[in-house]
């Protein structure tokens, strides 16, 4: 390599000692013709000309000259900043927060929405069904559902499944595995291929047709070791053999991204379903063709929407609707709002990183550009000046994104752990490489305009020596770009204030039921193990009998539900009758909800009888039915009259079903979730008698569900030890979990806690970098006119009017951020009301609130450099001039 | 010496250098008492060729004394210059006779 030995010592050493030696020859020749040495030496300075210029012309001679310079103006500006420690910190930890904040949240609201579904029709995928205030998630009727396939045109294939359910691997190792249930088209109408193996025939997905079954990926890595030879062999699925002809693609998920196995033929007997009153309810999804948008599909189905309410009861027409939306939506539906309030916090905070980063750049530019005028005047080219600025913007450019790419990894990780379950693809989130590559560019980018500044106003060099002039645009352009920080700060503490306070209502409103010492253990009884309802509810009897046992145990419940979130039984009020009533008529009444309790279930969770009694231990054995009524719900169907003693019957068909009496009625407990309105509830007594003991809920394969509520003051992780031990010596294979109730009820928050979280984080955020903002321009401005704050000393103004003077400039910007920021945030704050619970988007007292928070930071960051500004030396600092 | 073609001042200096190793100084003064004053080189563009010709091996360097003492950078010739010194006066004189036809010729 020719050019080592360039390298091997200084580059200019060498060659200024042989400039030198050139110019001492010069010298000595002008001496020789006569001149007095000082003289001979002025001369030769003028012949001789620019040395430096000299130096880097012969220097870039060299291959790899470029790479010199770099480095050693990457050596310099190295130097700069370490010289500027408390600007190239404060600018290195703004990008740093800047793109790591953005870029981890970005990775995540990214797999919401926009990234693309592992289908190949992708963007015209939609889910097609009816909706009732009852059922909010769209859903369709066999009966239509099948006429609906025939009839309709906006789509080129139109398919439908039938959801997921617990289904066991009956071999040699059993499993508990998800099996989903689907139509033989299923899988070609959303464009999902196979890794191994063939789809579904038709003539496979009718009732008593061979069982076949696809296994998903991870089934075949884990069980099979991807064997080749998988096709045809068989498993055992919850008793039944299935022979294997296929194997789903890693990427598989159901539209519901609910978790799957295995995929079964759903095997609907369509003759059946074509008979009016079938009531098979199945998930319609369509693709639509090329050109049709879903509200012309919805328009293109009204004709099968008016048959299928032809078909519905009576008292649902009124309420049901259709609804025809992109797949999308339908994974997404309420996560939709999150993600887009976050990403609106992202832009805040970028905007914010921007403006700070820029704002601290010009000013290193106002203070640089007398020694670039010094330099230029001294010889340096303009390159060579330019070349050196974008050298240190570029230095702190790499820092920032080094340390913020580190900081999005561990951001994004934290986020993972602290999300729940309900927001979409989130375990799936990772760093998104477009997303940090965009966040690099705009670091660069910016470093690059900013960081050249004093390059572009060459026109003020000469004049930077003696005036200040240049300056004054500048500040203009940093009080701008603060105020704009300042008030977006104030729309992001207004909101996390908001969403904080949502978290809070939902944690702390009242719920009508103990949290308090109280445990829940839920078992799931399958159909292989407990195929009658008696070995059933004789298990539970036992159990029960065992848990009464544990010291320390105060009382224990049995119900086949818990509240107030999570599983439970619904039904519409229209079709409860009261004896001695006419049957209501049309509406649907709205919603009621139900459960199978023991006796106990009332006084574990704390939860009064406020009129009539509760059930007692005799009904239980006895062959009596009778029902507990919510106040909502006596308040419903018995305005102003003792419900006590009266009968009702809770079924759609009158004849068959017994009546009940009702023995009381019990307080309302929130039974919907955390954020929902409360619904009306009823009670029937679980009692020791067979036809209690059938499947519960749908999707059980069916198995039942019962949950034991112990109340006690033991230590629930000991607890669920004993019950576990318990419970095993009846029977060791019933899979069993355990929840404490404030866990459960925590769980239902998650959701607005997270979103609370992330949303203070920016917050957070946002104001440190504001107030760094705020301080930084006011140091700025207090080390630019210390002459003038001196001057007025000397001339006799007392501190207070120097501080007047210059916490005027820092006070003028806070009040315009303020007021620019709180018309913001009320404007801002209306479009995430369907966020907020509790607390209305307007909230007088969370807008003070963030404003004070706001004016303390700005108060701490004008501290400083007010008292900076009080200390000056009118003495010393006229004396600078 | 801005009025000197590149490939002109290298020439120059090549011819300079094969006649005895020098320093910078001497190869300026040396071309300026031999053109007469006629060509006068500047520090700006001698030294950048004379470190563009050692680069590509024409020319070769090492310090040593001058005769006033001092220590100074020395450049000779190499095979490789005396070659290059051949090719490029051949080129030269076909070159200024070709000028020359053409100017006589008006």
């Amino acid at each position: 390599m020719k050019f080592r030995h360039l390298f091997s010592q200084p580059k200019s050493g060498i060659l200024s000692d042989e400039l030198k030696f050139h110019f001492e020859q010069l010298v000595q020749q002008k001496i020789e013709a006569g001149a007095s040495e000082g003289e001979a030496r002025r001369q030769a300075r003028v012949e001789f000309g620019n040395m430096e210029k000299a130096i880097d012309d012969t220097a870039s001679q060299y291959p790899g000259w470029w790479w010199e310079v770099l480095r050693q103006d990457l050596r310099y500006g190295l130097r700069g900043l370490r010289r500027n420690l408390i600007f190239a910190s404060a600018a290195v930890i703004t990008l740093a927060l800047g793109i790591g904040a953005t870029t981890a949240v970005f990775s995540v609201i990214d797999r919401i929405l926009f990234r693309s579904l592992p289908y190949a029709h992708d963007e015209r995928l939609v889910s097609v069904g009816l909706v009732a205030p009852i059922m909010p998630q769209e859903f369709m009727l066999g009966n239509s559902y099948y006429v609906w396939k025939e009839s309709q045109t906006p789509f080129e294939a139109f398919t439908s499944w039938s959801g997921v359910n617990r289904c066991d691997l009956s071999e040699a190792n059993p499993a508990h595995l998800a099996c989903a249930n689907v139509e033989a088209d299923f899988l070609p109408t959303l464009g999902i291929g196979l890794v191994r193996g063939r789809n579904f025939l038709p003539e496979e997905d009718v009732p008593n047709a061979p069982h076949v079954a696809l296994i998903s990926y991870g089934l075949w890595s884990s069980r099979f070791g991807k064997a080749e030879d998988v096709l045809g062999k068989t498993i055992s699925i919850d008793g039944d053999m299935n022979r294997i002809i296929g194997v789903l693609p890693p990427t598989f998920e159901l539209p519901s991204l609910e978790h799957a196995d295995i995929v079964v033929p759903q095997r609907v007997d369509q003759a059946a379903q074509r008979r009016p009153g079938a009531t098979r309810i199945m998930n319609a999804m369509g693709c639509l063709k090329p050109g049709v948008t879903a509200a012309q599909a919805a328009q293109m189905l009204q004709p099968q929407f008016e048959q299928a309410l032809s078909l519905a009861p009576p008292r649902f027409r009124a309420e049901v609707r259709l609804r025809v939306r992109s797949l999308r939506d339908y994974q997404v539906h309420d996560a939709r709002l999150t993600a887009w309030v976050l990403l609106g916090a992202v832009f805040a905070v970028l905007l914010i990183t921007g403006a700070n980063v820029s704002g601290l750049l010009l000013a290193r530019a106002a203070e640089r550009d007398l020694e670039f005028a010094i330099r230029k005047s001294l010889g340096a080219s303009r390159w060579r000046l330019l070349s050196q600025m974008l050298a240190e913007a570029l230095l702190l450019s790499a820092f920032g994104i080094l340390m913020g790419w580190l900081l999005s990894e561990a951001l994004l990780r934290f986020f993972v752990r602290i999300a729940p379950q309900s927001i979409p693809y989130i375990d799936r989130a990772h760093l998104d490489g477009r997303v940090l590559g965009f966040a690099i560019v705009v670091a660069i980018l910016s470093g690059l305009a900013f960081g050249s500044a004093p390059f572009w106003s060459r026109d003020l060099l000469g004049k930077r020596i003696f005036g200040n002039r240049a300056g004054a645009s500048r500040v203009r352009a940093r009080q701008i770009l603060l105020v704009s920080q300042l008030s977006v700060t104030l729309i992001l503490l207004t909101a996390a204030g908001l969403l904080l306070r949502t978290a809070r209502n939902l944690q702390n409103q009242a719920l009508g039921i103990r949290t308090g010492q109280v445990v829940t253990a839920t078992v799931h009884l399958n159909r292989q193990q407990y195929p009658h309802a008696l070995q059933r509810m004789q298990f539970v009897a036992r159990v029960e009998e065992r848990l009464k046992q544990i010291p320390g145990v105060n009382s224990v419940a049995v119900s086949d539900s818990v509240p107030p979130g999570g599983l439970r039984h619904d039904r519409i009020i229209g079709v409860i009758a009261v004896e001695g009533r006419p049957k209501p008529e049309g509406g649907t009444g709205g919603n009621v909800v139900w459960r199978l309790v023991t006796p106990e279930y009332f006084s574990v969770l704390g939860i009064p009888i406020r009129r009539g009694s509760g059930f007692t231990e005799q009904q239980r054995n006895s062959n009596d039915h009778v029902v507990i009524l919510s106040e909502a719900m006596a308040a419903r169907l018995f305005p102003g009259e003792d419900p006590i003693g009266k009968h009702l019957n809770l079924s759609e068909r009158p004849d068959n079903n017994p009546w009940y009496s009702v023995v009381g009625v019990a307080a309302n407990a929130k039974n919907s979730g955390l954020v929902t309105e409360n619904e009306p509830e009823y009670y029937k007594l679980w009692r020791n008698r067979e036809e209690d003991w059938y499947s519960n809920f749908a999707g059980l394969g069916g198995g039942l569900l019962a949950n034991f509520i112990l109340n006690t003051p033991t230590n629930p992780e000991v607890l669920a030890s004993v019950i576990r031990s318990e419970i095993g010596t009846i029977d060791n294979a019933v899979p069993i979990e355990f929840e404490t109730m404030r866990q459960h009820v925590s769980s239902l928050a998650e959701r607005p806690r997270f979103q609370a979280a992330l949303l203070s984080l920016f917050a957070a955020l946002a104001i440190v970098l504001a107030a760094t903002g705020l301080y930084g321009l006011l140091a700025f401005i207090v080390s630019r006119r210390t002459q003038e704050i001196a001057v007025r000393m000397a001339l006799g103004a007392g501190k207070q009017d120097i501080v007047a003077l210059i916490s005027r400039d820092g006070a003028r910007m806070v009040g315009w951020g303020i007021l620019l920021g709180a018309a913001g945030a009320l404007a801002i704050s209306r479009t995430y009301r369907a966020l907020l619970f509790g607390v209305s988007a307007g909230d007088w007292s969370t807008l003070l609130s963030a404003t004070f928070v706001l004016l303390l930071a700005g108060a701490l960051a004008m501290w400083v450099p007010l008292r900076r500004a009080m200390s000056v030396d009118p003495m010393r600092a006229l004396r600078c001039e | 010496m801005g009025d000197l073609l590149q490939g002109t001042l290298d020439l120059l200096i090549l011819k300079t250098l094969a006649l005895d190793s020098m320093h910078g100084w001497g190869i300026a003064q040396r071309i300026q008492q031999v053109s007469k004053d006629a060509l006068q080189v500047g520090q700006g563009s001698l030294y950048p060729a004379l470190h563009r010709l050692e680069l590509s091996g024409l020319i070769s360097s090492g310090w040593a004394t001058s005769d006033n003492n001092r220590r100074a950078k020395y450049y000779s010739i190499t095979a490789a210059g005396r070659k290059r010194l051949k090719s490029e006066l051949a080129d030269w004189k076909r070159t200024s006779q070709a000028i020359a036809l053409v100017l006589q010729e008006g």
